[in-house]
């Protein structure tokens, strides 16, 4: 079927992409692939209208942090949808991967999709408040006070200079 | 690209080295697409189910209607021949001993509604699926990404007539107000609030059973239950509905 391998191509290209956001999003790297599966699931399922999109990228990003949220709240993410092949590899600054996840951890769930968008995907306020559904005034109060709670975690565990781990 | 204020640039540097290195495991798009064909066929196979239990039914009533109350004189009306279905409604080849196969059933059956109630919402709901672990839980999922904890749940009716489908009003589901569908059956349709959201639900009695179809708000996206009383009533009155609305135990 033509649309599985165009959605193979997409999918093969961008799983890194999307396993970071969901790492940093669910705050497990051993729990990621499944938000990961289940968005590819959700995105296949409605590929045509996917592939037609503007960006195939922002529509990924924006089932990917829907699923989360729609997870979060039904207390899914801890159950496993999908036997993966393999754990996640050996962190190359496990010390900070640590440190950064259980600091985004302490936000509330949307607080820290917020964060995720705005300092990790670089979107705007606008497309932030767009994405989530909330005003831009929201978004800008809530990455501030995140902001202010994760310079502080990150800063007692002197890794916001690099000199940490 | 905008010029970072220091702590962002600094948080932001924090997720680029956090997350180097990290690579996605083996399988993990392959899976998906795995995945998506099991449920994908699944769905058509729940789907074909569901056409075949109406169609049987459909071809039995036709064959009763034709016999009629003083017909000609015959063998009774049979159900047709129709060939059985890989997931049709339940049975006496259900064995105590055929674990695997119940659960497949139910499985099957479950999918055999979701794919059912997808259709029948539509397009208020966009997609339907079985909450995992939870016999009579769905969640609908809108346009919009919303998700909405859908009931569809069957009990055994009580015993005695009723005089109207509200006295037996529950004040959990809101205010009762009592129709009947074209058939004469009775129902009682329920609207009421969830923190300030609208909620609805269907409560109707048939056969030996009672089913209730309730539709709730999406409370994360503070999203109102996207569903008429008449769009309800369209959907328990579907004649796909009745031969879904058996206990999951097959009873």
């Amino acid at each position: 079927m033509r649309s599985y391998g165009e959605f193979e191509e997409y999918a093969l290209a961008r799983q890194r992409w999307l396993y970071h956001t969901a790492v940093l999003l669910c705050g497990d790297p051993h729990r990621a692939p499944d938000l990961v599966q289940t968005t590819l699931v959700k995105l296949l399922r409605h590929w045509s209208r996917a592939a037609r999109a503007d960006s195939v990228d922002a529509y990924a990003r924006t089932v990917l942090t829907r699923t989360f949220l729609a997870e979060q709240r039904r207390g899914l993410l801890s159950r496993r949808a999908h036997a993966i092949e393999d754990p996640a590899p050996a962190a190359d600054d496990p010390e900070l991967r640590l440190t950064l996840l259980a600091a985004l951890a302490e936000l509330p769930p949307k607080a820290r999709a917020m964060v995720i968008l705005r300092y990790w995907e670089d979107l705007s306020v606008a497309e932030v408040a767009s994405l989530m559904r909330c005003s831009e005034s929201t978004v800008k109060s809530q990455c501030s006070r995140s902001l202010a709670r994760l310079r502080t975690r990150l800063k007692d565990a002197e890794l916001f200079t690099g000199q940490g781990s | 690209m905008r010029e970072l204020p220091r702590d962002e640039s600094l948080v932001r540097g924090a997720m680029v080295r956090a997350m180097d290195g990290l690579a996605p495991p083996a399988g993990l798009v392959h899976g998906a697409i795995e995945l998506a064909r099991r449920r994908r066929k699944r769905a058509r196979a729940a789907g074909l189910g569901a056409g075949l239990c109406v169609a049987a039914a459909a071809a039995t009533a036709a064959l009763a209607l034709t016999a009629g109350p003083g017909g000609a004189a015959g063998p009774p009306a049979t159900p047709p021949a129709a060939p059985p279905a890989p997931s049709a409604v339940p049975s006496a080849s259900r064995t105590p001993d055929s674990a695997d196969f119940a659960s497949r059933w139910d499985e099957d059956h479950r999918w055999q509604i979701a794919v059912t109630l997808r259709e029948l919402l539509a397009p208020a709901v966009a997609d339907v699926t079985p909450v995992e672990g939870e016999d009579f839980r769905y969640d609908g999922e809108g346009q919009g990404g919303e998700v909405f904890p859908i009931t569809f749940s069957v009990r055994p009716a009580g015993d005695g007539p009723e005089a109207s489908p509200c006295e037996r009003a529950d004040s959990d589901l809101g205010a009762c107000a009592s129709h009947m569908l074209a058939d004469g059956t009775p129902v009682a349709v329920y609207t009421g609030q969830s923190d300030g959201l609208s909620r609805i639900a269907a409560l109707l009695r048939f056969g030996g059973e009672e089913l209730l179809v309730e539709v709730r708000p999406d409370a994360g996206s503070r999203t109102s239950a996207p569903v008429t009383t008449a769009h309800l009533l369209d959907v328990v009155a579907d004649p796909r509905i009745r031969p879904l609305a058996t206990l999951p135990d097959g009873g």
